[in-house]
């Protein structure tokens, strides 16, 4: 047995050994990088346009062109800023209210709004109040779209940065809590849900080893299920697979409907030398009747695009309905788009689902490329046809449905300095009809809404049955 | 870091920069090849740190700790250099080695394989704290720090590492078997 003294000398030797100088050519290529590159201050960038039908382009631009000089008339005149864009993208930087900047945010007293007004749900990093350092604690906050009267909805329960959603009546907002070990008061590891009216927290999973992480809640109109995608591994961190699990909220029995099993984290593929990860679930959605189940199965394959080195690998997903028990699973033809987070549409006639497409962008360098990932949204009908791509920037996330049939969706925006920041929009069913909601700019960061790989942020569901 | 340095470069001096750059690089470069186990991936990995501090300098708040800040980018660059380099199927590959030596001095060949092979099944998370605890020499709460995670995920990870690393190290201390592989 290797003693943790052995152990420690061991690895002292181990890390000793190697490089300790770098090639002068190497800094020097930075620095010539740097003479051509600008400094980064947080600000928002003016946002993309949508993809819109031919047909609906030429007005677009007509209403836009129109709603600029109405907001260059209205500056002129001193007038109050309208308080939201409402007319098709990209609209003038004036047409939206400027938010509060508060980077101490405290929690306000005020209470949350009523009933389903526009409410928007993030994790956040806390910050002593003492000395002003970031602490290791993160808690579920509420904000308005304008940036006003942000809440922490409960103290004591820190939760992880990737999961949130809200429950389908807006009352309450759903986290996955890791169970911190030394930040207390300890915590039993599961998803939670946080009244947005009293901060009452309420565990609804316990996601015990090998159970690393519960995700994708979604809890079913009548509040008598939840359905989530749990995640396991072994002690080492080696991921065994991810399972979709429907819960009894009544008697707390998990009934497994889907999963997938993983040998260690890695299985070979396609050209020599490949390793490959995956399989893996993400988002379920559960049909607004709750017979039927859409999730995205995610893999990484291998890339066949000859102009990329042998061995790569990308990753890419399809959307698959089953019924709400399980059974008669069958994959959507997205004709080869890879697709993640799929959600019904309020109806049930179409489900929305965001892209998700990785190449490789060769480098300056001649020999070192960088993987980059684009998301677009589609919609596609629930017999599975009629598929339509609704925007072709790239940087289109985490869409969801409004009450009338619009998507919700938010458009992140390269900082320049290798993160996004983004803003949440609407737009019609068609792709058009932009729609600007909010104006974060650099705060943004604050309300963890720079995330590329999960949507962090939630925006409240409108009320059930308008 | 000398904090005037720092100022000037956060109000746009390349000079300054350039002067942090190459007081830095080596450390930096050090610290990322043996997260990463890979001199071009290590190279790649502090270009892309300097460049994208350069870029997000004026954002620093307290010039005090741009060390600390200019490090947490590092890591952050090898996780995305580690990710790729599982993309390209070079986790396995084993460092070459000098020939046997005394183990009361050095490692062993035998052991140094051995843990080569467990270092580099580590996620990138797992072999960041251990490069940070057992080369930087930091402790589990500046680890957390540096990295801005709480202190027991920290000290979960250096677990785990740790386990990983003595069942690789005791891997290598089994007789061999007659094929050259190892008895399990």
């Amino acid at each position: 047995m290797t003693t943790d003294h052995e152990l420690d000398r061991v690895l002292g030797l181990y890390f000793e050994r190697g490089p300790i100088e770098i090639n002068d050519r190497v800094v020097a290529s930075a620095l010539e990088t740097i003479d051509d590159t600008g400094q980064v201050r947080p600000r928002l960038r003016r946002p993309r346009r949508f993809l819109m039908q031919h047909a609906m382009r030429f007005a677009a631009a007509a209403a836009a062109a129109v709603a600029v000089v109405a907001g260059a008339a209205a500056l002129l005149n001193q007038t109050t800023p309208p308080p939201v864009a409402v007319t098709p993208s990209p609209p003038a930087a004036t047409d939206v209210p400027t938010p509060t900047s508060d980077a101490t945010a405290r929690p306000s007293q005020t209470a949350p709004p009523a009933g389903g007004a526009p409410l928007i749900a993030y994790v956040r990093r806390e910050t002593d109040p003492n000395t002003g350092l970031l602490t290791y604690k993160w808690h579920v906050w509420t904000v308005e779209p304008d940036g006003s009267n942000r809440r922490r909805l409960n103290d004591d329960v820190s939760v992880d940065t990737i999961v949130l959603g809200w429950t389908p009546d807006g009352s309450r907002v759903m986290a996955f809590a890791p169970g911190y070990p030394n930040v207390e008061p300890e915590t039993s590891p599961g998803i939670y849900a946080f009244d947005i009216a009293t901060g009452e927290a309420t565990q609804l999973t316990v996601c015990e080893a090998p159970c690393v992480r519960d995700s994708g809640p979604q809890l079913s109109r009548d509040g008598s299920t939840l359905l989530v995608v749990r995640e396991t591994a072994d002690a080492t961190g080696n991921r065994l697979g991810s399972s979709i699990l429907l819960v009894d909220m009544a008697t707390g029995r998990e009934t497994e409907l889907v999963g997938t099993r993983l040998d260690g984290s890695f299985r070979s593929c396609g050209n020599a030398g490949s390793n490959c990860l995956g399989p893996w679930i993400r988002g379920p959605s559960l049909s607004p009747d709750g017979g039927r189940i859409a999730y995205a199965q995610m893999e990484e394959v291998a890339d066949e695009d000859p102009g990329v080195v042998r061995g790569a690998t990308i990753a890419r997903g399809d959307i698959i309905l089953m019924d709400a028990d399980g059974s008669d699973g069958r994959t959507l033809d997205l004709g080869g788009t890879s697709a993640s987070d799929p959600v019904w549409s309020p109806d049930g006639s179409r489900i929305v689902f965001g892209s998700y497409v990785e190449d490789y962008v060769f480098g300056t360098n001649g020999r070192r490329d960088t993987l980059r990932v684009r998301r677009d949204i589609y919609t596609i009908a629930a017999d599975g046809t009629d598929l339509r791509q609704l925007t072709d920037y790239g940087h289109a996330t985490g869409a969801t449905w409004t009450s009338d049939g619009r998507i919700r969706f938010i458009q992140l925006e390269s900082d320049g300095a290798g993160d996004y920041v983004g803003d949440f929009w609407t737009m019609d069913a068609a792709g058009g009809d932009g729609q600007r909601l909010t104006d974060f700019g650099p705060d943004a960061y604050d309300v963890e809404l720079s995330s590329l790989t999960y949507p962090v942020v939630q925006w409240r569901p409108d009320p059930l049955g308008q | 870091m000398d904090r005037e340095l720092v100022e000037r470069a956060q109000g746009g001096d390349r000079e300054a920069f350039a002067v942090i750059a190459r007081a830095s690089a080596d450390r930096m470069f050090a610290i990322a090849e043996r997260i990463l186990r890979d001199i071009g991936r290590a190279e790649d990995a502090v270009q892309q740190t300097l460049v994208i501090a350069w870029r997000q300098l004026p954002a620093l708040r307290d010039p005090n700790r741009f060390d600390a800040w200019l490090y947490r980018l590092l890591v952050h660059a090898c996780y995305s250099e580690a990710r790729d380099a599982r993309r390209w199927g070079s986790i396995f590959q084993i460092l070459p080695a000098d020939g046997p030596v005394d183990r009361d001095e050095t490692l062993s060949v035998a052991d140094r394989d051995q843990l080569d092979r467990g270092f580099r099944r580590l996620p990138a998370e797992q072999r960041s704290v251990l490069v940070l605890r057992h080369y930087v020499g930091l402790e589990p709460r500046e680890i957390a720090e540096l990295l801005g995670i709480p202190e027991g995920t920290a000290r979960s990870r250096l677990h785990y590492a740790h386990r990983a690393m003595r069942a690789a190290l005791e891997a290598a201390e089994r007789p061999a078997t007659a094929f050259g592989g190892r008895s399990s």
